[in-house]
């Protein structure tokens, strides 16, 4: 992810070929986080995903306490799926996962929308 | 020394397979019923080569990794139970099927618990979970039965040989587990 000739960050497309699906990942540089960046990173992604690499599914999950990054998921039109309990060991502890994802049907519903019709 | 591992229920042996375990494995896993909802998609028609393969895999396995029970009744191999184990995360996957001739007797269930228990107990995880396809309910059942708790709905998330499916998670945390042992 390139702001003014800089990297701030990597978003990235994990694909499963044979269930057609795909798992969204991301960071940017802290300095940069509140912008929409992330947002506007995976927007671009996810059109990639289901246009030109013809996924049915785009799904992320992320730490239930790192809301900044699971509002980047509700942003760009996923719904929450699930919170795997103590899915994970972390830093302090054990983490929830929280899993988002975002079908193709549900994508050509908010891209046929037009520029306004994305949610 | 996997060799050596053997859990013993009330009514089942489970023990790792066997070469000689491949006519067992055939007789059940050529239904095509069963492998209906199984993941990863079984071979259509299932041949006794795929079941060599399955065994020959299991057998060169890392059991520490993937820990791969074959479920013994009356001495016939009748299905098989597997905990892959996250090391890093100290969380194992339940994974299992079981003949569609001894469905509906609990037999998955005893097994699971079985399974389960080694995973806490000598393997010391913090998780096990399983995932099943939402229209298999009697693969779900056994999770709920075995103290599990539903955590999500995966939508459409897999390829399945009729179309997408929902994918649905279970988890038992150590605590809970514990909790239910000391009643």
């Amino acid at each position: 992810v390139v702001l003014d000739s800089v990297v701030i960050g990597g978003i990235s497309l994990s694909v499963d070929d044979f269930h057609e699906n795909a798992q969204l990942s991301y960071s940017l540089a802290r300095v940069h986080w509140g912008k929409g960046l992330t947002t506007e990173a995976a927007t671009a992604i996810v059109d990639w995903g289901f246009g030109e690499l013809g996924l049915a599914k785009v799904y992320g999950n992320s730490d239930l306490r790192h809301v900044a990054s699971w509002r980047v998921m509700e942003k760009i039109g996923m719904t929450r799926e699930g919170v795997l309990r103590s899915h994970r060991r972390a830093r302090e502890g054990r983490s929830d996962r929280v899993y988002y994802g975002i079908l193709r049907e549900d994508w050509e519903t908010a891209t046929a929308g037009g520029a306004g019709g994305r949610p | 020394m996997s060799d050596d591992i053997e859990l013993r229920t009330e009514r089942l042996l489970l023990r790792p397979f066997r070469i000689a375990d491949a006519d067992d494995v055939y007789a059940y896993a050529k239904d095509p019923e069963w492998a209906r909802f199984l993941l990863p998609m079984i071979p259509q028609p299932y041949t006794r080569r795929d079941a060599e393969e399955f065994i020959a895999r299991r057998v060169v396995a890392s059991w520490s990794i993937d820990s791969a029970f074959a479920i013994v009744l009356d001495s016939v191999v009748v299905g098989g139970i597997n905990l892959h184990v996250d090391e890093r995360h100290e969380k194992g996957e339940l994974g299992y099927s079981l003949a569609r001739t001894h469905w509906g007797k609990g037999l998955t269930t005893e097994a699971a618990r079985a399974v389960v228990d080694w995973g806490f107990d000598q393997l010391g995880l913090a998780k096990v979970y399983a995932s099943a396809d939402l229209r298999n309910a009697g693969s779900w059942r056994v999770m709920e039965k075995t103290g599990m708790t539903r955590e999500g709905v995966l939508r459409g998330h897999t390829k399945t040989q009729d179309g997408r499916a929902d994918q649905v998670f279970y988890g038992i945390l150590r605590p809970e587990w514990a909790a239910a042992r000391e009643e």
